[in-house]
């Protein structure tokens, strides 16, 4: 069985894409556990070296996650649509866990709208950005094994990287602060 | 001639209380109130100072040496609060002596109603003249404030402003930055404005940008306070800060030195003006009064910012130097006091008849006699505001 990476074979489903997927969310967040039940802990050294710890690996495997999980399934035969949809999970994980806590105050609308919020925006375009990175190195690796064909370069993960690295920019300009104001006057229209 | 807020007999026992602390020590002499001429107000807002974050309050780290010299030449209050801990709400507040659900600027959404009465308006028509120099930042547009003589503002990023280069809109006109940084740009504009009007009773509000976020330190101040060990809270966490497990840019470390670098910054720039002051000859009867919009957490109870109702977000500073009517000067008072005060406050120091409207007292019992009865309890209010998702909040405060 080939995938649509070329020669690549295509792995069962819950080995292909349910256990990589699952595996990441667990980490995911197993570290968020970890970093919000360690402020029991009262042995101050252990205390900070796991919050610390665990704070940081979170926030790094939230922004980077892509680069691990696309690679695996990209060379377990996984075909473009389950690759970016399992390259979200995280985000798509974190967005849950902030919709619960942010909808205990805001309306279902104002919940939703929140995710265009600077840093909930960035992650997603930061994810789309790292895939895109992502499809074209794997198509480097896997063309050195002989496992396809296709171009590295082409202009689709091309396009996607630089419209992600755009939007970034745009959200970062000024320390986020242009791109808050816009977030934040759209709200007063939409809502207010 | 119309009446003033400091008596002959007043001015008689300020200068006798200021002869008897020579024999007390370190008490300093106060400074001589000027008899028969209203005195002029100076009313310096910053953002988001901590009530502690002063050599005066004990702070291990900042030295604050202008603040500590209106401590020395006035009064501290050491319980001074906000009625809301945000910054369009507080400053509302601080205008016209009312609680946000009376003057309409419930949080950073509630835009401002220019039928709302400020104590500028009031002083304005008692003779004074006016000038209102720095943030503004309330919602909506450009208030229509009635009794300004000089309105100095800036509306970039919000009405936040930036700490470098920020162009100003001086009485209704764009006008690019003379200085480099806001704290200084604006403490020129009041120094100009205290000098053009030396020869007449003059009120102005300088309300600064510092020390809000995104602390942003002058380029020589940058590195004051680098290397420096803050002793943060216990269960301050460096990485997370603002919510629940959400990364924020940066150390709390780092933001705390940048922070106490802004305010030294701040510190500087009243040194300067209150150095003006002495210049002109300004100083036995002018009054001047420094307070924060509201405090800030740097990692207590896990947070970071403002709003909640916990002692670091709604406890401010507070100091007032009116020459003459404080007896002893750097005597502290502990009465509770709040930012509504404000307003009624310089309302009774400029001789004019506070209008029922206000929710405030003044404080000019407590200037004149620092063990005055004070307030037992009062309310502390926050409006849901978007998108920091803290719910309406509504707490008594009482005199523990």
């Amino acid at each position: 069985m080939r995938g649509s990476a070329g020669r690549i074979t295509k792995r069962p489903t819950v080995n292909r894409l349910i256990l990589p997927v699952s595996i990441s969310l667990m980490v995911f967040f197993t570290l968020f556990a970890t970093y919000n039940l360690s402020w029991y802990i009262e042995n101050r050294f252990f205390h900070f070296l796991l919050t610390d710890g665990a704070g940081f690996l979170y926030g790094f495997f939230l922004m980077s996650a892509p680069l691990f999980i696309y690679p695996v399934l990209y060379f377990r035969g996984s075909p473009p649509l389950e690759r970016v949809a399992g390259s979200l999970a995280i985000v798509i994980g974190w967005y849950v866990k902030e919709f619960i806590r942010i909808s205990a105050v805001y309306s279902i609308s104002q919940s939703l709208y929140y995710f265009l919020m600077p840093v909930q925006f960035g992650v997603l375009f930061t994810a789309i950005a790292l895939m895109s990175i992502a499809e074209m190195a794997c198509r480097v690796g896997a063309a050195r094994k002989g496992l396809t064909d296709q171009k590295a370069v082409t202009p689709l993960p091309v396009a996607a990287l630089v419209l992600s690295v755009i939007i970034l920019v745009l959200i970062l300009n000024r320390g986020g602060e242009t791109y808050f104001f816009w977030f934040y006057d759209l709200y007063k229209f939409l809502f207010f | 001639m119309k009446k003033t807020a400091i008596t002959r007999r007043e001015a008689l026992k300020g200068a006798a209380a200021g002869l008897l602390s020579l024999g007390l020590g370190n008490i300093p002499l106060p400074l001589k109130a000027t008899a028969g001429k209203k005195p002029n107000i100076i009313f310096i807002l910053s953002d988001d100072h901590r009530w502690d974050a002063m050599s005066c309050m004990g702070h291990p780290v900042i030295e604050t040496p202008a603040m500590d010299r209106l401590a020395r030449e006035g009064m501290l209050f050491e319980n001074a609060f906000v009625t809301t801990s945000l910054c369009s709400p507080s400053r509302a507040s601080f205008l016209t002596g009312q609680y946000a659900r009376n003057h309409g600027v419930k949080n950073n959404l509630h835009p401002w109603d220019n039928r709302n009465i400020t104590f500028l308006e009031l002083v304005k028509q008692a003779g004074y003249t006016t000038g209102f120099i720095g943030k503004w930042h309330m919602p909506g547009k450009m208030p229509k404030l009635r009794g300004l003589d000089r309105f100095v503002t800036f509306t970039v990023s919000g009405g936040q402003g930036v700490y470098f280069n920020c162009p100003l809109i001086v009485d209704g006109k764009k006008v690019a930055s003379r200085k480099t940084y806001i704290t200084d740009e604006l403490t020129d504009y009041a120094v100009d404005f205290m000098t053009e009007n030396k020869d007449r009773p003059f009120c102005l509000y300088l309300s600064h940008k510092a020390v809000h976020f995104p602390f942003a330190p002058s380029k020589g101040m940058k590195n004051l306070y680098k290397g420096k060990n803050l002793r943060l809270p216990k269960e301050a966490d460096s990485w997370v800060t603002l919510t629940n497990g959400n990364l924020y840019p940066g150390t709390l470390q780092k933001f705390y030195r940048d922070y106490l670098a802004c305010t030294a910054a701040l510190d500087r720039s009243i040194g300067h003006l209150l150095d003006k002051l002495d210049q002109l000859s300004l100083a036995d009867n002018t009054v001047v009064v420094y307070a924060g919009d509201n405090g800030h957490f740097f990692g207590e109870h896990h947070l970071f910012d403002k709003r909640w109702p916990y002692e670091e977000a709604i406890r401010i500073p507070f100091i007032v130097r009116h020459p003459g009517v404080i007896k002893v000067p750097g005597k502290r008072a502990e009465q509770m006091v709040l930012n509504i005060d404000l307003a009624p406050t310089l309302l009774k120091i400029a001789g004019v008849t506070v209008p029922s409207s206000m929710d405030g007292r003044s404080l000019l019992p407590a200037l004149k006699n620092s063990k005055a009865e004070g307030r037992k309890a009062w309310l502390y209010e926050y409006f849901r505001d978007y998108s920091y998702g803290i719910p309406d909040t509504h707490a008594v405060r009482t005199n523990r």
